[in-house]
């Protein structure tokens, strides 16, 4: 049988099984392996590219443009209450400037809102999960997990999807 | 107001998320930032999707090499100059860690492993976004017995229809060098 993943990027790897590992969230990698992940967007993306480069063998799994960081946001970002679509709502930074070098805002959906703040679900909810955010975010004391997702879809030149972590 | 299901686990990583991994490949602990078609009818209704992946911790699997198959259910002597095939690597100040992943040279057998190949090897990192393409056969069961009994096996979860981004999974991959895991049908050797 031929591999499907015999491609120029190298040879790949193939998945051999998933599970969901549903007892753990984020929360338990604070202080194990999340301070290894990149801290801005722009070293997440000249790492990846440079280990693309070194890893010719596997270079079709590496990502290189939608990559990942993990960093605290200035100090007094705060969440719009409005969302900005269905589900989603706005992090932006302090007085409407940078929330991150190079990244205006981020957007959070609201399950992983609701789930990391602690909150149930229902419609008020939402509201004492964006106060809290604000609270831990003039505290200095919130971490994003921020992924690119670039679309064309999308009109932001950069759309990204956050979870939120207090630490 | 419910806890965040961790919560009321200890504190330390190490209590609760040690895997126990009985792969020959790499357990990757990942976070997935796409959604994970787990089923046909999911699959279907999405089309031909990616998926990405952000690893959050890697354990070595226990290949070796050289290496050669039971025969008959009976195990070969381990080979003394056997090398494994996945070592961990990290650097001093902790900043970084990952698993090498060395290549082998073809035995006579495509199920059997000559010497590991130190020219040919690759890294993934903790932080590192891979990619995987979605493709229909990957939800085709697989074929194999234990203990005498058919047993079914499938690559993604049974229990749900489609993961949700951001959710913590267990991956094992094997590298596309393995001869072993173009047999599809018979993923355990």
């Amino acid at each position: 049988m031929i591999s499907n993943n015999q491609t120029e990027g190298g040879y790949g790897l193939r998945l051999h099984r998933i599970s969901l590992r549903k007892s753990i969230s984020l929360y338990s990698y604070l202080g194990e392996t999340l301070h290894m992940l990149p801290s801005t967007e722009d070293s997440a993306k000249s790492i990846s590219e440079e280990r693309a480069k070194t890893n010719p063998f596997i270079q079709s799994n590496l990502e290189v443009s939608n990559v990942a960081f993990f960093a605290k946001p200035a100090a007094g970002s705060y969440i719009s209450s409005i969302p900005v679509c269905p589900g989603y709502y706005r992090v932006v930074g302090p007085n409407g400037g940078e929330l991150f070098p190079g990244v205006q805002c981020v957007d959070v959906g609201e399950r992983d809102l609701l789930k990391y703040s602690n909150a149930p679900s229902g419609e008020e909810s939402i509201l004492d999960a964006i106060t809290m955010f604000d609270f831990a975010s003039a505290a200095g004391s919130v971490s994003l997990y921020v992924v690119s997702t670039r679309s064309y879809k999308q009109v932001f030149v950069v759309n990204l999807f956050c979870l939120v972590c207090f630490v | 107001m419910s806890i965040v299901t961790d919560w009321s686990y200890p504190r330390s990583a190490k209590a609760f998320t040690g895997l126990s991994s009985g792969s020959q490949g790499i357990s990757l602990t990942c976070i997935n930032n796409t959604p994970i078609p787990c089923s046909a009818r999911e699959f279907q209704a999405m089309g031909k999707t990616r998926f990405t992946l952000t690893i959050l911790d890697a354990i070595p699997g226990w290949a070796m090499a050289p290496h050669k198959r039971p025969i008959n259910g009976k195990k070969t002597s381990k080979d003394p100059n056997a090398k494994p095939l996945f070592e961990v690597i990290r650097d001093a100040e902790n900043k970084t860690q990952g698993v090498n992943l060395y290549s082998f040279k073809k035995a006579k057998s495509n199920f059997d492993r000559d010497e590991r190949d130190d020219t040919v090897q690759s890294q993934l990192h903790i932080g590192q976004v891979i990619s995987f393409f979605v493709q229909s056969f990957m939800y085709e069961a697989r074929e194999s017995s234990r203990n005498g009994q058919a047993v079914q096996n499938f690559i993604f979860p049974q229990e749900v229809e489609l993961i949700q981004p951001f959710s913590i999974l267990e991956v094992q991959v094997l590298t596309n060098q393995f001869p072993f895991v173009l047999a599809l049908s018979n993923p355990f050797p």
